[in-house]
């Protein structure tokens, strides 16, 4: 068999593999961003950002910063900008947001800013845009981490609650160490076949454990 | 390696994930998960099985609690993570009331043998809380995936006849996610897996050693425990049956139909004896039928539609967690499709350099499959009437075991028709084992971000 036909037949097979640690790289880059739903107070589920009419949002004492406010809309069509004013922790700063359905507009919150009150004041708006809940998300998220150690901590707390015991990141960490050792003892198998063995072995009697 | 240490690998590779996944997956958050714990909990706390009516008030108090405020506001919302624990008020587990259930619902039609090991792990937790009492019958089903991989183990080492080769089936069984995913919840499946994989272990067991009556034994005690795990488990009994009858003699002497008949009737006689017991449940569940569905529409819409087609049987069969709505990013699926893809390819071109018994696995897995896929769309079509659907890609994972012998086969024929430089099915292994991490952050974003 040609070199190259054995060349083109392994890279088939290791491409795959290959594919795989790039996917779960991009994933493990991808930090995820510690979503929860914020409760606009004195406010109805969906509402009109009026300039000058200001809504709070009461943001839950945590552990880890705040970085964001996701705002939602449900509304149909093009996109339409509002600049608004977000003062948090006693600190005010305008951004400009764009809203369309499906792309939640990001508001920027003060940097170690670990809960409270934010209040929203739409300073200019780009027609009338409504803020509502949709297809599941709420009008307004919080956003903290953008750091895997948020969800870490909070799959800690819940298996805390199932075990009665802090076994979750021992465990988290075995478990990794379990498929990292996989993944090298099938690499190393994989490279050192041995084909007189295995042809023996087809067909042939069972050896004694 | 040794055969031992083999095992003790692959032993301690699925307690190792087993136990993590069940403290990884929140609760309720397995398929049905409520109804099989309720099954649990109505064994172990009033030693009775369930009363037998598929539609009723179900759950004891502190198993509604669970539901409505852990399970309720999360399932197929993916942008809602889970709730916090604060929010969670079960009433008091020291009242004997919060725990009382008739145990009827959508899992009281099932078999207790698997509720029973569920029973005991419950009775060891009596005391606790009831997420831990939940936590206590998940590790139940952790013991039957450890049954599952020694069983994948000895399935590869009696097929291939190497421990390297039974460690391959050990690891793949152990990192198929959706197995490993189940059999770290509480569901009845884990059973099932285990003694699917235990029945094919003694069929390869059955090749080595045809005139041996110990590999029947085997079969007959992983065939009766399957039916009393799931009766669903009967369907498979084709397939085990001709390939007992072809691998313990042959299909024309009298003693290989006596020997394989003796095998299979105890589990046949438990299947009809679970059947006439379980009947007002099943006649209660099928009797509800609401909805007029003709074969013809039923095919068109229901079965040769691509993209069901896609959603049952690649993503339900690989990984689809969570209250199966949890799933991986496509390209992940289109990498499993592509190795599959690849394997086919090797056992078409590579089916000269195939010795016998290879072939015959090959016909004999494609021909269990097509069977099963008849079946299971067959069983649709009148649940579907009741205004269910039916059909989910773990369904087929009972015959797992002649899917990962296969795979093994077409990649490494593969391998051995263009002769690759690498052992591709190790390849596939480690692959799995990827997506296994892959796995694992998506739940962790889904339900903790």
């Amino acid at each position: 068999m040609p070199t190259w036909v054995r060349l083109a037949a392994t890279a088939l097979i290791i491409g795959p593999l290959a594919w795989a640690a790039a996917l779960l790289t991009q994933d493990l880059h991808a930090r995820p961003t510690g979503r929860s739903p914020a409760v606009v107070q004195n406010t109805p589920d969906s509402f009109t950002l009026s300039p000058g009419r200001t809504f709070r949002v009461e943001l839950e004492p945590s552990a880890f910063p705040y970085r964001e406010l996701r705002l939602v809309t449900p509304q149909a069509g093009p996109a339409r900008t509002a600049r608004l004013e977000v003062c948090a922790a006693a600190i005010c700063t305008a951004h400009q947001v764009r809203l369309v359905r499906y792309e939640p507009a990001s508001l920027p919150l003060p940097s170690d800013f670990r809960g409270g009150g934010v209040s929203i004041t739409p300073l200019a708006v780009e027609g009338a845009i409504v803020l509502g809940s949709f297809e599941g998300a709420p009008a307004v998220q919080a956003v903290r981490g953008f750091s895997w150690s948020l969800p870490i901590a909070r799959a800690a707390e819940i298996c805390r609650a199932m075990t009665g015991a802090n076994v979750f990141i021992p465990l988290l960490a075995l478990n990794a160490v379990v498929l990292a050792a996989l993944i090298v003892l099938a690499i190393t198998f994989a490279w050192r076949r041995s084909a007189s063995d295995e042809d023996q072995a087809r067909g042939a009697s069972l050896p004694s454990p | 390696m040794s055969f031992r240490l083999g095992l003790w690998v692959v032993a301690g590779v699925a307690l190792a994930r087993g136990t993590f996944l069940a403290t990884l997956i929140p609760p309720p958050h397995g398929p049905d998960e409520p109804a099989h714990f309720d099954h649990v909990q109505r064994i172990a706390e009033h030693g009775r099985l369930p009363e037998l009516r598929a539609r009723c008030a179900a759950f004891s108090p502190e198993g509604l609690a669970v539901q409505s405020q852990l399970r309720d506001p999360l399932v197929f919302q993916p942008d809602h993570p889970f709730p916090p624990l604060d929010s969670f008020h079960p009433p008091d587990p020291t009242n004997p009331s919060a725990r009382a259930t008739t145990g009827c619902g959508p899992a009281a039609a099932y078999p207790p043998l698997y509720y029973s090991t569920g029973a005991v792990a419950y009775r060891v937790a009596h005391r606790s809380p009831v997420l831990q009492r939940l936590f206590a019958v998940r590790l139940a089903s952790v013991t039957w995936g450890i049954a599952t991989c020694v069983f994948a183990y000895l399935l590869g080492f009696w097929w291939f006849g190497r421990v390297r080769d039974g460690l391959l089936i050990g690891v793949l069984a152990a990192t198929q996610p959706m197995m490993g995913f189940l059999s770290s919840v509480v569901n009845n499946d884990a059973a099932l897996f285990a003694c699917g994989m235990g029945s094919f272990a003694a069929l390869a067991w059955l090749r080595r050693q045809p005139q041996s009556v110990k590999p029947l034994v085997l079969l007959a005690v992983c065939s009766t425990a399957g039916v009393l795990s799931k009766p669903t488990y009967i369907l498979v009994f084709p397939a085990l049956g001709f390939a007992a009858l072809l691998l313990s003699g042959s299909l024309r002497r009298l003693s290989s139909w006596l020997r394989t008949a003796a095998t299979l009737a105890p589990a046949v006689a438990a299947f009809v004896l679970w059947s006439l017991y379980s009947q007002p449940a099943m006649r209660d569940q099928l009797s509800q039928s609401s909805t007029k569905v003709s074969l013809g529409e039923f095919l068109r819409q229901w079965v040769f539609v691509g993209h069901r087609l896609y959603r049952i049987w690649v993503k339900g069969y690989w990984m689809n967690w969570g209250w199966l709505d949890t799933a991986l990013r496509e390209p992940y699926y289109g990498l499993i499709a592509a190795l599959l893809l690849l394997a086919g390819v090797g056992t078409l071109l590579g089916w000269r350099l195939l010795v016998p018994i290879e072939r015959w696995l090959v016909v004999f897995t494609a021909g269990a499959t097509l069977y099963g896929l008849a079946i299971l769309y067959a069983l649709e079509l009148p649940v579907l009437r009741t205004g269910l659907a039916f059909v989910q890609g773990r369904y087929l994972l009972p015959i797992f075991p002649l899917h990962a012998l296969t795979i093994v086969t077409g990649l490494r024929a593969f391998g051995r028709r263009f002769q690759a430089y690498c052992d591709a099915p190790w390849v596939f292994a480690a692959v799995l084992c990827i997506i296994d991490g892959a796995a694992i952050a998506r739940s962790l974003v889904r339900y903790y971000s």
